[in-house]
C-alpha cells in the first residue's frame, strides 16, 4: 500500500468517523451528559431545582446536533480525499463534495447558535416567570466557520468550472 | 458543416502505420486512433503541426470541411 498523502488523509478522515462514536460513549460512560456536568457547562444558567433530571440530560444531549452535523462534513471529506486518492480531484463530483462541505460548515456555525439557545431555554424551562433564559451566543468560531464554509463554496465553483474545461480538454488530442 | 479526418488516406499514402506515427509525433497510438475515426472534439495546433511535418503535407490534407449528413435519413 502507498502512503501517499491523499492515502493518509482518507484513512486519517475515516479514522476521526469511527472514533467519533467511541469518544461519544465514552463520554456518557464518563458522566459528561449527567445533570451535574451539563449545569457545570452552563454556569451563567439558572437552572431550577425544580427541572428533572431528565430534562437536563435531554438538554445536554441537544447540544450533540452540531457534532452530528459535523459527523456528516467529515464523511463528506473522506469522499473527497477518496476522489482525491483515485486522482479524481478535478472533477463535477469532487467540486459538488467541496460544496457539500462548505454547506456543512455554515449549518455546524448556524446549529451551534441555535442549540445553545434551545439548551438554555430548556434547562431554564421549569423556572418561575421573570427568570428563564434564551441566550444567544454568537463568537469567532462561528464567524470563522462562516467564512471558512464561504471559501469552500468558492472553491467548489471554481473547481466546476476548472473540472469542465478539463473535461472538454480530454476531447483534445 | 462538419470536418472529417483523412489521416487514413494521407498514412496510405506515406505507407505508414499509425503506430509510427504516434512514435514520431509523441502522442499515444489510442489518441492516433481516435484522431483517425474522427472521434475526437478537436486537435491542437502542434499536434496538427508535428503530423504535417511527419507526413510532409498541408493541414488541408489531413482534414476536410463537408455538408454534414444526416444520419437519422
Amino acid at each position: 500500500m502507498r502512503f501517499s498523502l491523499p492515502t493518509v488523509l482518507y484513512f486519517g478522515t475515516w479514522s476521526a468517523l469511527l472514533a467519533a462514536p467511541v469518544l461519544l460513549v465514552a463520554l456518557i460512560i464518563m458522566g459528561q451528559f449527567s445533570p451535574d456536568a451539563v449545569r457545570e457547562a452552563f454556569p451563567t444558567v439558572p437552572v431550577s431545582d425544580v427541572q428533572s433530571d431528565e430534562q437536563i440530560i435531554f438538554a445536554g444531549l441537544v447540544g450533540l446536533v452540531p457534532w452530528g452535523i459535523g459527523a456528516w462534513v467529515l464523511y463528506q471529506v473522506q469522499a473527497l480525499f477518496a476522489l482525491y486518492r483515485n486522482n479524481r480531484a478535478l472533477t463535477i463530483e469532487a467540486a459538488l463534495i467541496i460544496r457539500n462541505i462548505g454547506v456543512g460548515l455554515v449549518l455546524i456555525a448556524v446549529a451551534q447558535v441555535v442549540t445553545r439557545s434551545v439548551q438554555s431555554l430548556m434547562l431554564t424551562s421549569a423556572n418561575v416567570a421573570g427568570e428563564r433564559m434564551l441566550a444567544i451566543q454568537f463568537g469567532f468560531a462561528q464567524v470563522g466557520l462562516v467564512l471558512a464554509a464561504g471559501l469552500m463554496v468558492v472553491i467548489g465553483r471554481s473547481m466546476v468550472e476548472a473540472a469542465r474545461a478539463v473535461d472538454d480538454m480530454r476531447g483534445f488530442v | 458543416m462538419e470536418i472529417i479526418v483523412r489521416l487514413d488516406v494521407m498514412l496510405a499514402h506515406r505507407k505508414m502505420k499509425a503506430r509510427d506515427l504516434a512514435d514520431q509525433i509523441g502522442i499515444s497510438e489510442q489518441n492516433v486512433s481516435l484522431l483517425r475515426t474522427g472521434k475526437v472534439k478537436g486537435i491542437r495546433f502542434n499536434t496538427l503541426a508535428r503530423i504535417c511535418e511527419v507526413l510532409q503535407c498541408q493541414p488541408g490534407d489531413i482534414l476536410e470541411a463537408a455538408p454534414l449528413v444526416d444520419k437519422d435519413a
